[in-house]
């Protein structure tokens, strides 16, 4: 890492990946893309005839002159398509390191519009989706309260 | 006793950043779950609120968030209120010159914290209502960082206002009020239910510095090993926290055992040993105690001075050199530990330390506790750059 990195963190990893309907790829579905800290980023793609689609990382530079602060970025994207909106990914990002999402390999999602939302934590960032994508989820703490 | 697990504790705090950046509140009663099994109570009227910024459960205000819980099944009896701090919380707190302001509950504290706390207070409220409605028996207060500065306000808060047994825990938190804030809160809480935790090299605890103090002010607090002597960012994050507590199953086996405990004697002999000089965390821990004992001890009960409300260190400060120079002119002891005090300062900020009962006049004891202030900040601020480029901190 080059000095220049220095305080370059990433608030959403790039990812790639196919939207389908039933099972089958959805072209023209719109993603928009909003991930927070501190303030609202927002972008968005459109799929391509196979369902395909890719969003590019979200970095930003981060020196601040106040305390170390904790690593906290919320992470959305929604899909939008024939009028209806489906709540893709939802998730709260831990770690400044890009591909954090995915235990270090590029982000690569399936994602079928008709599932179920489910929560999966991986390196401490808890995800919300109907994606499904090849990382292993941490594992499950024991709880011993008292 | 009813206090939680270090582990559960640091997981909490640790977990409240995510739980307060959940998109609704289902989602964050979801995470709770999976994380902790089925121990929180999501009720109708959480369900009836949403979108009314989250309900009950969540509050809100610019400079920091919280999360609020009542316990089910194991946790039956039992409330949580968990603090996170932000950015904004964290502005000034390492300037020479402190903003004061007084708590809801009459107390000289750091006036960020103070507002920060202060615009929690209606939602803090309703949920105390929500509290005696359901059984509670103890109210737990967690925070790592900042939060853990909230947790303490609102642990003293819950015991002052609705004298009910509130628990303490905190990871990496910074100094939250003067010594009788502090003082307020070892008694009122009581030291065996407050948990402050910190790694070796968190610099954090340091901030802001003297006249700033921690509580308990017994001095039992729950001390984590971190490698090396430079403070870094890395061990002020709270996943290392949630790691080093997490093969505790108490709360004793984490407790301080000083090698040299700050009893009156060993601050004597502290205050007239040469001792190398410089700013060290340990140097500033002594001469903290050793101001105390000199207000305390030397001039019968002056703690107030440091204690009252002030608007600033600044105004704290002259008024400090203002009793010390008193103390100067009384005669025997009282102003021999002054001169003892005032070399000891000197030779912490790398001055000429051959001072004199004569040469402490007014104006020079003004000019060494600036020196101290300013010395012991840029020191702090050293650390703390360092800690944003090594652990890559935001």
């Amino acid at each position: 890492m080059g000095l220049s990195d220095v305080g370059k963190v990433c608030l959403f990893s790039g990812m790639t990946g196919v939207i389908k309907l039933d099972g089958k790829p959805v072209s023209g579905a719109k993603l928009v893309r909003v991930v927070n800290k501190e303030k609202d980023i927002t972008d968005e793609v459109i799929t391509d005839e196979k369902g395909y689609f890719e969003f590019k990382p979200i970095y930003s530079r981060t020196i601040t002159k106040f305390l170390p602060m904790e690593f906290v970025v919320s992470q959305k994207i929604d899909v939008f398509y024939k009028g209806a909106k489906y709540e893709m990914w939802s998730g709260v990002k831990r770690e400044p390191e890009e591909n954090t999402e995915s235990r270090g390999a590029p982000l690569v999602i399936e994602c079928e519009l008709t599932a179920e939302e489910e929560l999966k934590i991986v390196n401490g960032t808890s995800i919300f989706s109907l994606c499904k994508w090849d990382a292993e989820p941490d594992p499950k703490e024991e709880n011993i309260f008292f | 006793m009813d206090e939680i697990r270090p582990s559960f504790s640091a997981r909490l705090a640790r977990d409240v950043y995510a739980l307060t950046e959940q998109s609704t509140l289902e989602r964050a009663f979801v995470f709770l779950k999976s994380r902790y099994g089925d121990v929180f109570l999501f009720d109708e009227e959480n369900d009836l609120l949403k979108g009314k910024s989250g309900g009950l459960s969540l509050l809100k205000c610019r400079t920091a968030f919280g999360f609020t819980l009542i316990g089910k099944g194991v946790l039956e009896g039992h409330a949580f209120i968990l603090f996170r701090g932000t950015a904004y919380i964290a502005d000034g707190l390492t300037d020479a010159n402190v903003s004061i302001s007084t708590s809801t509950t009459g107390k000289s504290i750091h006036d960020g914290f103070n507002k920060s706390f202060k615009s929690m207070e209606p939602q803090l409220i309703q949920f105390m209502d929500k509290v005696a409605s359901h059984n509670i028996r103890v109210v737990h207060c967690i925070g790592h960082s900042l939060g853990g500065a909230l947790a303490t306000i609102c642990g003293e808060w819950i015991k002052n206002l609705y004298h009910r047994t509130a628990f303490v825990y905190s990871f990496g938190s910074p100094r939250v009020g003067l010594h009788a804030f502090a003082n307020a809160v070892t008694t009122n809480v009581g030291e065996n239910k407050i948990f402050r935790a910190y790694h070796k090299t968190d610099i954090v605890p340091c901030v802001p510095t003297w006249p700033f103090y921690h509580a308990p002010v017994t001095e039992r607090d729950y001390f984590l090993y971190s490698p090396g002597i430079i403070p870094l960012g890395e061990y002020h994050k709270i996943k290392n926290y949630v790691s080093s507590v997490s093969n505790y199953t108490g709360w004793a086996g984490l407790m301080y055992q000083p090698a040299v405990a700050k009893d009156e004697e060993s601050i004597k002999r502290w205050l007239r040993e040469d001792g190398p000089g410089g700013v060290t965390v340990s140097a500033l821990d002594w001469l903290e105690g050793a101001i105390k004992f000199v207000l305390e001890k030397a001039f019968k009960g002056a703690l107030w001075v440091i204690s009252t409300t002030f608007s600033t260190t600044f105004t704290l400060l002259d008024k400090l050199a203002y009793m010390l120079h008193k103390g100067v002119e009384l005669a025997g002891e009282a102003s021999m530990w002054v001169v003892y005090l005032v070399r000891k300062i000197l030779r912490i900020i790398g001055g000429q330390d051959k001072v004199e009962k004569e040469n402490l006049t007014l104006g020079f004891l003004r000019y060494v506790f600036q020196r101290l202030m300013n010395r012991v900040n840029q020191y702090v601020k050293d650390a703390l750059s360092n800690m944003l480029v090594d652990g890559r901190a935001i």
